[in-house]
């Protein structure tokens, strides 16, 4: 889990004396791809998971099981658990949308993610970050919806399964296809230059990137509800989660609704990364590194459910940058226990429909 | 000594009981059906007997015990064995191996051999034991089914409509079977079925459930002359009750341009054969009736004519072109929608937005679809005062009134209406019916389906019954009013 | 009364299996042709009983763990900490490595197995990334991401009985026995009432319970077992590369037994034994000639999804039964 992951360097709690390492961290090379090791007998190992891409806990002094909850740490650590929360909402909705329409669970979400992370590598030296965060969604959610109109919906008559499986293999070529274009490096991107620096409050001191970062998904998310709840097209995709074949009687052409769908789900997904590329880099693996804590979210928030996904993104992303600072070793682990202590009191997740997928 | 019994036995889903508080029993070697109309509460019930929901409220007696909250699992192996709506048989496995499986759970190998031919021979499938479950005929999967629900040393047979999709023959020799099943190996079955004539000719005794009660109990004959189970299938079919004006209504729109023609329309639901040569014609302003009992295949027919369920043959054409091989949402878009009999109001938006739903690509300007909303909360006045409710706070009725709402959005040409009456109160009814001319006045053609033949015959230009997926009259209202006979043997009991 | 259907020969299916292992136990010595070498053909081994297990799970049962590497990590694991830090025979390092993949295969199951279909296989890769994370994480025990290493592979003794598995052709037989007892396993589980009650269940869940049987526990212990069967190709792995590592409890590894069912045929006999071999082959094949392996296999895995649902083996049987 990346973001979790990372969360030794760059979600930790801002304090003055380590901004400037993380600082570093983020717009230097000391991000570079670890070397392959090659230590295993076969090379088809040579996997190097996210969790290898994080530097090294001691190097940045990280791993203090001593902590602190005095009050500006837990202002910071709640504007760390929101930045790192509202991008996972904003992952989340688009596959919890797509499994309430569709009934398909998606896995190129990750690898649209990653896709979109390097469509800044290659843009942002002719156009500068700001163009990108438009960009990238749309160019993803294009591709999105040619993925789902030309592959997945050649399935959709057979098990669910099916599906599921078709876009594993869809997620497995794509990510490597990253690789074949910009190579396994990692790429540093640094912050606009309107938002590098802090915000210095005295007291506590955040990051200026992060603030924005949960000020621009808040207002994403607020639109996108404004898109589901009140216009048309998002009234017709609720109503589609509620009763398909209803919707085709009423004359909707649901294949449009289907690519139309998807299409918002590759775009959020595509805009996180986006996001996040100044956070963390941008590297091969970071889509299926976030694929796992997004899966959480939607099974914790409950399959298909709007604010199911936020309530439980938020939720995953403030718990973990609170074990970060308390026990940053579980800090990956905790999701999962988080989320088999929901299960075991809302079997259904918090707020998941009673019937989808049951 | 009664085998089975259930007391006060009620279901609730949300606000809709189910079931409420039916008490039934049946003893051992007897052969009870189980009658009403859509809705009626009847396969609710098998599932509260074979624990498939626990009930709300009330007991299940099996042999004298209590197995009210047990699962499945255990009340099969007590010996209830059922049979499913839907065929439920195990595709890919060998029809041999469909009933020796299960009967290896009660007997030893060796035994549950035998006992699985036994079976496969009782349900005439002895011959085709090697053969693929999933290769099967409809009619021989529905014996398989039966066969398989044989294997728990069932004592009690639980059949929920053994000839559901089989033509008059197949039904024919599944009636056989049921009785041979009873009379030479001593099951106890309970049937529901919609075939009156097989309920009538083979059942000892007959339960009516109406609105999850019971409304009756007796001999096929004695249910046969019984007022009130007539009423719950005519809707009231008392011709003194009809308005005068429908008597007197000289049969308008002959002259008139067909609109919607059906011919020789045959359709399937995978395997099961459900229209059988279907051919119906309405014309432009009509209020055309499709009577029928349920399982006749009126809804069928809606969802063959609108493209939800395409047909294998035959032709439909809609003002003229053939649209029996277009998509729904084109098929739509020519001017035809449907009132499901269900409503399907979408309960996660509010009522406003049902009522918008349907503009979605129909390219109509945002003038005339506010003209058209405020049409039907003209049409609908109950309903503005709910306008921002949402779908799962209105009452029955009210989804009944927003559901045909819904359906006049866009330039809608023909309205398909199925079983507008369904679950309301018979004051409500009649609002419901008096919209419906209401609207057929302004201009929107209507083909209608019902069982309420009172209400259906009231607003009829012309009248089609189907009976088994076939039409099997075609005529005007007041002539099938006028001989009771015809349709007490068409529609009732 | 007709006579019941003759059950299927035992005989030929006792043969296929005889020429099965023959060739199996042949394989070091071809392989080098085939530009592998005996490491390769352990691997594939070892990843046939890994298989074997998931097809007693989607092929028999129809549920689809997207989850199983979590057992195989764990195992393996468990294995290699009892063994070095406890000093124990291996034969005791391996027994509490399958104990223990089993026992968080059953409590996971307990947790899940309500859930059906992609909903249950969402929660199965969630909880088996869980290992994963605790696996690259719990630095002191577990090695981090720089693995476990020292993991013993020298003679194996249990009573009077020895063998020196030092050396790899050693090994592969060693591995090959496990193979031939899982084979053998599968075949008597599936012919077995437990195994025919599966079938049913997959063909139709309602029905199974209907007619009497206990899905939840059946499926529950299909669960178990298909963990239990990963477990033992788990602890067989760490030993053969006396080193383990985070990504072998990754969801990409998961994936990849997915893989290896859909490409060799689910609920097949040797459906599973031959995408295991052939998968592991070509990742290693392909490998071999470009580092975009990954990509390779996500064609070869779409290609079979969209165009051979039923795998090689399952378009083989069926290509030959005609409309069986």
């Amino acid at each position: 889990m990346l973001l979790a992951g990372d969360s030794q360097g760059s979600f930790r709690t801002v304090t003055r004396a380590n901004i400037v390492a993380q600082r570093q961290w983020t717009s230097s090379s000391e991000q570079a791809y670890p070397p392959i090791a090659v230590r295993r007998p076969f090379r088809q190992i040579h996997r190097v998971s996210a969790a290898a891409m994080r530097p090294r806990a001691s190097a940045l002094g990280a791993s203090n099981m001593t902590f602190h909850l005095t009050l500006p740490t837990i202002i910071n650590q709640l504007v760390n658990g929101f930045a790192l929360g509202t991008l996972l909402v904003l992952m989340a909705v688009g596959l919890t949308i797509i499994l309430g329409l569709m009934r398909v669970i998606n896995f190129t979400h990750g690898v649209l993610y990653a896709l979109g992370a390097y469509v800044v590598v290659t843009l942002l030296p002719y156009l500068g970050f700001w163009p990108c965060l438009i960009l990238a969604p749309v160019i993803l959610g294009l591709v999105g919806m040619a993925m789902e109109s030309t592959l997945i919906r050649r399935v959709y008559a057979r098990d669910p399964l099916h599906t599921m499986l078709l876009t594993f293999g869809l997620a497995l070529m794509i990510e490597d296809v990253t690789r074949m274009i910009w190579g396994d490096a990692a790429y540093p991107i640094s912050t606009p230059a309107v938002l590098a620096g802090v915000i210095d409050l005295k007291m506590v001191v955040f990051s200026k990137y992060r603030v924005f970062v949960i000020f621009f998904c808040g207002a994403l998310l607020t639109c996108l509800w404004y898109f589901l709840e009140r216009t048309h097209l998002g009234k017709t995709i609720l109503a589609g989660t509620f009763d398909r074949e209803m919707v085709v009687a009423l004359g909707i052409p649901i294949n449009l609704l289907f690519t139309i769908t998807f299409g918002i789900g590759a775009g959020l997904a595509a805009l996180a990364g986006v996001l996040n590329a100044p956070i963390q880099g941008v590297f091969p693996p970071m889509g299926s590194a976030i694929l796992m804590p997004c899966f959480v979210v939607v099974i914790i928030g409950g399959m298909g459910s709007f604010w199911g996904a936020v309530i439980g993104g938020l939720l995953v992303g403030v718990v973990v940058s609170f074990t970060v600072e308390i026990f940053s070793a579980a800090s990956e682990v905790i999701v999962f226990v988080l989320m088999a202590i929901v299960l075991l009191v809302r079997p259904r997740g918090i707020a998941g429909i009673e019937g989808l997928l049951e | 000594m009664n085998l089975l019994e259930t007391k006060a036995l009620r279901k609730q889903f949300g606000s809709l009981l189910a079931v409420n508080g039916v008490d039934f029993s049946i003893s051992k070697g007897e052969l009870k059906s189980i009658i009403g109309p859509n809705g009626a509460g009847k396969t609710t019930f098998f599932n509260l007997l074979t624990g498939i929901f626990p009930p709300s409220g009330g007991q299940i007696l099996f042999k004298d015990e209590d197995i009210t909250n047990s699962p499945p699992e255990q009340v099969a192996a007590r010996g209830i064995g059922r049979s499913f709506q839907i065929t439920s048989i195990f595709p890919e496995l060998t029809v041999f191996e469909n009933v020796f499986i299960p009967a290896m759970r009660y007997y030893s190998k060796a035994e549950a051999r035998d006992r699985a031919m036994e079976i496969l021979e009782d349900v005439n499938l002895g011959g085709k034991a090697e053969l693929l479950a999933g290769n099967l005929s409809h009619g021989d999967k529905r014996h398989l089914d039966i066969g398989i629900a044989l294997t728990c040393k069932a004592e009690l047979l639980l059949l929920d409509e053994p000839t559901s999709g089989m033509p008059p023959e197949e039904s024919a020799r599944t009636a056989d079977l049921i009785v041979k099943l009873k009379n030479e190996h001593g099951y106890t079955i309970v049937l529901i079925e919609h075939k009156m004539d097989i309920v009538l000719a083979i059942s000892d005794s007959i339960t009516v459930l109406n609105f999850g009660f019971k409304l009756a109990e007796g001999t096929p004959d004695e249910i046969r002359g019984n007022d009130e189970v007539q009423k719950a299938y005519l809707g009231g079919l008392d011709t003194s009750k009809i308005r005068p004006e429908a008597k007197a209504r000289a049969p308008r729109a002959q002259q008139r341009k067909e609109l919607l023609r059906l011919e020789k329309v045959n359709t399937f639901y995978g395997e099961s054969h459900v229209l059988h040569d279907v051919a119906l014609t309405v014309r432009e302003g009509e209020v055309v009736t499709l009577l029928g009992r349920n399982g006749a295949g009126k809804t069928t027919t809606l969802r063959t004519i609108l493209g939800l369920t395409p047909p294998a043959s035959g032709t439909i054409s809609f003002n003229g072109d053939r649209i029996e091989t277009m998509a729904p949402q084109t098929i739509v878009n020519r001017g035809i929608s449907l009132v499901p009999a269900e409503r399907r109001i979408f309960a996660n938006l509010t009522l406003h937005e049902n009522l918008e739903l349907p503009f979605f690509t129909k390219g109509i300007p945002a003038s005339e679809r506010r003209a058209q909303i405020d049409q039907a909360y003209q049409y609908f006045p109950s309903l503005e005062r709910r306008k921002h409710n949402k779908g799962n706070k209105l009452s029955g009725g009210e989804q009944q009134m927003l559901a045909m709402g819904r359906a006049l959005m866009g330039r809608v040409r023909l309205v398909l209406l199925d079983e507008p009456s369904q679950g309301l109160a018979p004051i409500i009814v009649q609002n419901v019916a008096d919209i419906i001319r209401e609207i057929n006045k302004r201009g929107v053609t209507i083909l209608l389906v019902e069982q309420n033949a009172l209400l259906a015959l009231d607003l009829a230009d012309r009248v089609y019954v189907i009976d088994k997926g076939q039409i099997v009259y075609e005529g005007d209202a007041h002539s099938l009013l006028a001989d009771q006979e015809l349709s007490r043997q068409l529609l009732g009991v | 009364m007709r006579q019941a259907p003759a059950p299927p020969s035992v005989r030929i299916d006792y043969l296929k299996m005889m020429i099965l292992f023959a060739a199996v136990a042949a394989l070091p010595f071809g392989i080098p042709y085939m530009g592998g070498y005996v490491g390769l053909a352990i691997e594939m081994v070892i990843f046939a009983i890994f298989a074997i297990g998931f097809d007693l799970m989607l092929g028999y049962t129809g549920i689809l763990s997207f989850g199983q590497a979590a057992y195989f990590g764990l195992a393996g694991y468990t294995m290699g900490l009892v063994c070095i830090h406890f000093k124990v025979p291996i034969f005791v390092g391996m027994l509490a490595g399958v104990v223990l993949g089993v026992l968080a295969a059953v409590v996971i199951g307990l947790l899940i197995i309500r859930k059906t279909g992609i909903y249950f296989a969402m929660l199965t890769i969630a909880f088996g990334q869980m290992f994963f994370f605790i696996a690259s994480r719990w630095k002191d025990v577990t090695g981090g991401e720089d693995g476990l290493t020292g993991i013993p592979r020298t003679i194996f003794s249990l009573g009077p009985f020895s063998w020196n598995l030092q050396n790899d052709l050693s090994y592969y037989y060693f591995v090959f026995v496990f193979f031939v007892v899982a084979t053998l396993a599968k075949y008597w589980l599936v012919r077995s009432h437990f195994g025919q009650v599966l079938k049913t269940i997959r063909e139709n869940e309602v029905r199974a319970q209907m007619v009497g049987y206990n899905v939840r526990r059946y499926k529950l212990y299909s669960f178990i077992i298909g963990g239990a069967f990963a477990a033992v190709a788990g602890v067989l792995y760490a030993m053969f590369l006396r080193y383990m590592f985070p990504q072998t409890l990754d969801w990409i590894r998961s994936g990849n037994v997915v893989i290896m069912g859909l490409v060799g045929g689910m609920g097949t006999l040797f459906g599973p034994i031959v995408g295991a071999g052939l998968v592991t082959y070509l990742m290693n094949f392909t490998s071999y000639y470009t580092k975009y392996w990954q990509f390779i296999m996500g064609v070869i895995f779409v290609v079979f999804i969209l165009f051979f649902p039923r795998g090689i083996w399952g378009f083989v049987e069926r290509n030959r039964s005609g409309s069986r």
